[in-house]
């Protein structure tokens, strides 16, 4: 068997069946953000309401998912977005996606809508959809434990949503092995929506390879290379993702009080060096991972993991708090009342921009402390009543574009197409703000990570503040990331791996003669794919492919990029036509029929 | 006097986070005060590792790379952040 089987779950009914998967259309998409997306995309009519019970919600693993490969731990949800509408497609690590294809499913596919709160409970071939009376409601920590103690099984591995996802809120994620999220596009929303608390799941068998001495040669010279990196071997084990905090800074783009300024005077109190010496307990690898990023950290009264550089960002900087306690403290509380944190934080940050310049009224707040940039208080208390869905919370949980337009101010909200941008300010990182306008998901950085070559100096450093050559960067980056999300294996390995690790590792593990030009173009078809899929629910190419207005026209008014604004507009009529799109940012009839997706424009 | 930041791994290397030099230097001539005093992490010389494949150097939030690359000049008030190859997301 090369594929696990694909497991399809109808909630309303509470039938489920399997089918196999499409060996031709698993090659040309991979796996995990790829083929689901293609199912997605055939499935799902047209203006499908995102939190109705038509929509489609996809657990999709990849084909190196569950194998020995380094980090061949990844998942994917994917899903219609209840944020912008458009493509809903998170990934996760820790190690509920190897359990799944552990179990024999290379993917789950829900339909429908639950009558009641139900959680689905998968035992490799035995599958049943349980009620979740006394589980709904919990958080996703106190869930976490139940569910373990409800199906006896305690090695078994636990997906679900909190508070946030139960109810609706448009940025809630989904939380895997109590730490781990898919958390961007408000994937936990349509999870609450179905009324799937959870999905539980205990695998026994083997992800084999289709030729184990070739696969045992790719996965050791990827293993090898991660470990002799300088990134994957050292810096992110040492100091987690966090370590980005002072250099961001450094250069000028670490957006602060909701992107107003730049720099921020004492990042370093928010640094993964100071984390490691104050709140770091241990670090934590996902499975099968040699990286070991993650960080388990201690408030003395409260544990957790994280929080991460984009966390730190979006809950300190963006806000304005500086102290590393409060941030963990909130971070904690995404985790476990089910937020993605990116877009909780800046939420947070838009509000108070809109608190103190008069938009929000102090009587709305019903008590709870102002909105004030730096304000640790106000930070810990309006995430809680985020992630609760209580109160003025309730406003936070649409995210910050629905916050800003109720007052009639969307600008404030520093997203694209409603999605909150995570920590790199592009007026001073040009190839990002390429990367967000025209990220599928909205404003998101794990589409195509320019920051590696514009900061990082990886694979070889180039200009931040120039545009040439940014949009052939840009598509290489989103085409290649696209394909190792299909895989099943982290965006983290590409620090030290290429396109010729991946394919070999592929072409071991499926048997298919996966080269880097394939490699390459399956990228590039499902990027496509995806892009369809958005217009074909009414994306507007002319308006909503660009960044919040501050970008393009306040000039950075301080630090070492001061002065300069986002060049987005230059750089992306190039950016189509090396996508092969018309000159509106709708692909050509040729380059579809060259990625074999004729008809489906 | 130029001020020079450490971070990350490279702390423990200089058991500082920050110290002051006397600027009117390239930074490359500065490496090499650097590497008698700390080793040759700090080493300017582009073999057996080419320096950018070890160190990232910024002279005021710009990365030397883009500016004049070692032989960038450092006035006093300048300064020069030295981090190891890092990467995150």
């Amino acid at each position: 068997m090369k594929y696990g089987k694909i497991l399809r779950v109808d909630l309303s009914s509470g039938k489920t069946r399997t089918e196999e998967v499409d060996e031709k259309l698993a090659r040309q998409y991979i796996g995990g953000r790829g083929y689901a997306s293609r199912i997605l995309y055939e499935e799902l009519p047209a203006k499908t309401d995102p939190l109705g019970p038509e929509n489609i919600l996809i657990f999709a693993t990849g084909p190196l998912t569950g194998t020995s490969a380094a980090t061949g731990g990844r998942y994917m949800v994917v899903t219609k977005g209840p944020l912008n509408g458009y493509i809903a497609s998170s990934n996760s690590g820790g190690i509920w996606g190897a359990e799944l294809a552990k179990a024999g499913y290379f993917m789950v596919i829900f339909t429908g809508k639950a009558e009641k709160p139900s959680y689905l409970w998968i035992k490799d071939d035995k599958v049943e959809l349980r009620d979740a009376a006394g589980i709904w409601g919990l958080d996703t920590h106190a869930a976490t434990d139940a569910l373990l103690d409800a199906v006896g099984e305690d090695s078994a591995k636990v997906s679900c949503i909190g508070p946030a996802g139960e109810k609706m809120s448009k940025i809630a994620c989904i939380i895997n092995d109590k730490h781990r999220a898919p958390g961007r596009t408000g994937v936990g929303a349509v999870m609450g929506s179905k009324n799937l608390k959870a999905v539980v799941v205990k695998g026994s068998g083997r992800v084999s390879a289709a030729d184990e001495d070739a696969f045992k040669a790719a996965r050791e010279a990827a293993l090898k290379k991660i470990k002799e990196n300088p990134v994957t071997g050292e810096g992110l084990p040492a100091y987690g993702t966090a370590v980005l905090v002072n250099i961001i800074n450094g250069v000028g783009s670490y957006p602060h009080k909701n992107w107003q300024f730049a720099q921020m005077k004492n990042a370093e109190a928010q640094s993964g060096e100071t984390l490691a010496k104050t709140y770091l307990t241990s670090k934590q690898g996902c499975f099968a991972c040699p990286i070991q990023c993650g960080r388990v950290t201690s408030l003395g009264d409260k544990s957790g993991e994280g929080p991460e550089y984009e966390s730190i960002w979006a809950l300190g900087s963006s806000t304005g708090v500086e102290d590393l306690k409060p941030i963990t403290e909130a971070n904690y509380l995404c985790n476990e009342l089910g937020l993605d944190t990116i877009s909780a934080g800046s939420t947070v940050a838009a509000a108070m921009e809109l608190y103190e310049k008069g938009f929000i009224q102090k009587e709305e707040l019903e008590g709870g402390p102002e909105l004030k940039f730096g304000s640790a208080e106000a930070l810990v208390y309006w995430i809680e009543k985020m992630g609760k869905v209580e109160g003025f919370g309730k406003q936070l949980a649409e995210g910050s574009y629905r916050l800003g337009e109720t007052y009639g101010h969307p600008e404030f909200s520093m997203s694209v197409k409603k999605q909150e941008m995570p920590a790199y300010d592009p007026r001073g990182i040009q190839g990002i703000g390429l990367n967000y306008a025209t990220s599928n998901r909205g404003g998101c950085h794990v589409r195509g990570y320019t920051i590696s070559p514009e900061i990082l100096g990886l694979p070889e450093k180039i200009d931040p503040w120039e545009i040439e050559g940014k949009a052939q960067w840009v598509k290489t980056f989103q085409d290649l990331t696209a394909s190792i999300d299909a895989s099943g294996m982290c965006l983290f390995t590409s620090f030290a791996l290429g396109p010729k690790d991946y394919a070999n590792l592929l072409k071991a593990r499926t048997g298919f003669d996966y080269s880097v030009e394939e490699i390459l173009a399956d990228g590039e078809r499902i990027w496509n794919l995806e892009r369809l899929f958005n217009l074909r629910e009414g994306l507007d190419p002319e308006r909503e492919d660009t960044l919040p207005k501050r970008l393009l026209e306040e000039p950075i008014p301080d630090g070492p990029a001061k002065g300069k604004v986002s060049r987005l507009k230059e750089m992306l009529p190039e950016y189509y036509e090396l996508r092969g799109w018309d000159t509106t940012g709708f692909p050509t009839k040729e380059k579809l029929a060259e990625l074999d997706l004729e008809g489906l424009e | 006097m130029a001020t020079i930041r450490y971070f990350g791994s490279i702390r423990d290397v200089t058991k500082t986070m920050e110290e002051e030099v006397p600027g009117g230097r390239s930074v490359r001539n500065l490496l090499s005060v650097l590497e008698s005093r700390y080793g040759e992490t700090f080493s300017p010389s582009e073999k057996p590792v080419p320096v950018a494949g070890r160190l990232i150097l910024l002279v005021n939030g710009r990365h030397v790379q883009h500016l004049d690359g070692l032989d960038t000049y450092l006035s006093d008030k300048d300064v020069l952040s030295v981090f190891p190859l890092l990467g995150g997301g």
